[in-house]
């Protein structure tokens, strides 16, 4: 055997590759075959936005106007200060929107792409990128609110506000656990995806984004056991002066570990299975 | 106990020359699950695991359709291999087998070499984007890098003779236009081997002779072709070997050339 793994034709036996290999090539190939995802995730933007004169900036403008509206909305309703609410709202509404998306993308991540899945060989962690990436390209025409809103802040923080772009990057390795996952279990059970879109509406609501945690009072474990709550404020709370939060750095650095576990033996059983579910 | 072995040859070269494109199946088995809908939703699995016995029991019969049965075949260089056989023999599976798409349920399948994969040439293509642009999302899918892509560009597009429509979106084209685009990406690429379902024709009378003999040199440059046909005469003219599938099996293997199909 050389290094490739290859063994030389005439000693060649048709060897089984352990599958736990064969998935980590898959996570491991497929991220690394951005020349595809990103040309793939990119097009599913364009498309959106075909013949359209802003373009993906309506993106930007529909999430301005939903924080606006929302912000002042229920600033007015919980009898809170603008100035204070309207950044809080921002950071929770578009980091929401962000992690939301990727559920929800992820439990149709491989059914989308089946006219692919069955003609080309490719690691199914590519379609999983792709979505991702579309969903990070997103998030980044709204980031323009985000600093918007630090007009807002009065205590800025330079040095937190870095940890911004690591937070984003890191929730979009989220994503990629999250698709892979959910997109094998919904492939097989159609049933899935409309569970978890019902979850996730429900998971809106009790996650603090239109009202603060201190309002819970005795009751923090509302939002102490909510892992939104906990990737929100990777972003929200930096961003809002208010340092970084190294509880819920480590509650999502656990749930990532556990979740790519879970994301490695779900491709080890059900990777080459998924060609057939579709 | 099952297994896929695929090598890319066109990433290993410089490896001394020993690696020949070669596709060799071993008791090669593809057998589909066909979910009903309550096969497919969590409340049967769930019901199942609960109550036992007998309905678990009807569950262990889960309906499943065998495309391909204990094929077992060896394809070396050089070779043209047609499939023939009635719809629904196995032909097309057979095809995505090799492609890569569906991993053997059973036995082995050994792919070496660079696979182009011509099933659908309109995948990946969309139709809001220039005929430039689909050159690239088309030349993504089959898998070239966008530095070569943009080396092939002017050829593509010099060949599908459509001018100044590139640049228009692809909805504007005539199905005849697309199909021309698509090929002439399709057959831009550097394949090992080519897998094909029926011999690809585009365009009106003087295009598609052009078209014939571009497919012509883009097969001759490839090392094995597996063809799936319907056509006697096209197996006589490009296979130099023929299977013939009866329900996802390998009943007869001849040489087109010598025997008459029949």
């Amino acid at each position: 055997m050389d290094e490739l793994g290859v063994a030389p034709l005439e000693s060649r036996r048709m060897v089984k590759e352990s599958r736990y290999t064969l998935a980590f090539q898959d996570l491991l190939g497929g991220v690394n075959k951005a020349s595809i995802w990103s040309v793939l995730g990119w097009q599913d933007i364009k498309q959106r936005y075909r013949r359209s004169m802003l373009g993906p900036f309506w993106l930007t403008i529909s999430s301005t106007i939903m924080v606006a509206a929302l912000g002042l909305l229920y600033a007015t309703l919980l009898g809170q200060s603008i100035q204070e609410f309207i950044p809080h709202v921002a950071a929770g509404l578009l980091v929401w929107i962000f992690l939301s998306t990727m559920i929800l993308e992820g439990c149709t991540v491989f059914i989308s792409s089946e006219g692919i899945i069955k003609q080309i060989r490719l690691p199914l962690t590519v379609h999983v990128c792709r979505m991702v990436w579309r969903n990070v390209m997103i998030f980044l025409h709204n980031i323009v609110i985000l600093l918007c809103v630090l007009y807002f802040v009065p205590q800025i923080n330079i040095l937190d506000l870095l940890t911004i772009p690591v937070a984003i990057l890191f929730i979009a390795l989220n994503g990629i656990w999250l698709g892979v996952v959910l997109g094998v279990f919904c492939t097989r059970f159609r049933d899935i995806h409309q569970i978890i879109s019902n979850f996730v509406q429900i998971l809106f609501f009790v996650t603090p984004i239109f009202w603060k945690p201190e309002l819970l009072e005795d009751r923090g474990w509302i939002a102490i056991y909510n892992p939104a709550y906990h990737f929100i404020e990777l972003v929200r709370s930096p961003l809002l002066g208010k340092g970084i939060p190294v509880f819920s750095w480590s509650v999502t650095m656990l749930l990532t570990t556990v979740g790519f576990m879970l994301a490695f033996v779900m491709l080890a059983h059900y990777r080459h299975r998924v060609a057939y579910w579709l | 106990m099952s297994c896929l072995r695929t090598i890319d040859i066109v990433s290993l070269t410089g490896c001394n020359g020993i690696y020949m494109a070669l596709i060799e199946a071993e008791n090669l088995v593809v057998e589909f699950p066909v979910f009903t809908n309550s096969h497919r939703s969590l409340k049967n699995t769930f019901l199942n695991a609960t109550t036992g016995g007998r309905i678990a029991h009807a569950a262990g019969n889960k309906v499943s359709v065998r495309a391909n049965d204990q094929i077992s075949f060896k394809i070396t260089e050089g070779e043209r291999v047609g499939l023939l056989g009635h719809n629904g023999s196995g032909k097309t599976t057979l095809l995505r087998a090799l492609a890569g798409a569906y991993e053997p349920t059973e036995g082995c399948l050994n792919v070496q070499g660079r696979v182009a994969s011509l099933l659908d040439i309109s995948l990946g293509m969309d139709v809001d984007a220039s005929g430039y642009d689909n050159i690239f999302l088309r030349g993504i899918m089959m898998g070239l890098s966008p530095r070569e892509i943009r080396a092939k560009m002017s050829e593509i597009a010099g060949f599908t003779e459509l001018g100044e429509y590139l640049d228009m979106p692809v909805r504007t084209y005539s199905s005849g236009m697309q199909l021309r685009l698509a090929f002439a990406v399709s057959t831009s690429i550097d394949a090992d081997i080519i897998v094909m379902d029926e011999w690809l024709s585009v365009g009106d009378a003087s295009f598609n002779e052009k078209a014939s003999k571009r497919l012509k040199s883009f097969v001759e440059n490839a090392s094995i072709l597996v063809i799936a046909t319907h056509s006697e005469e096209l197996l006589k003219d490009v296979c130099n070997r023929a299977f013939r599938l009866e329900h996802g099996r390998i009943v007869d293997e001849f040489d087109p050339r010598v025997e008459a199909v029949g």
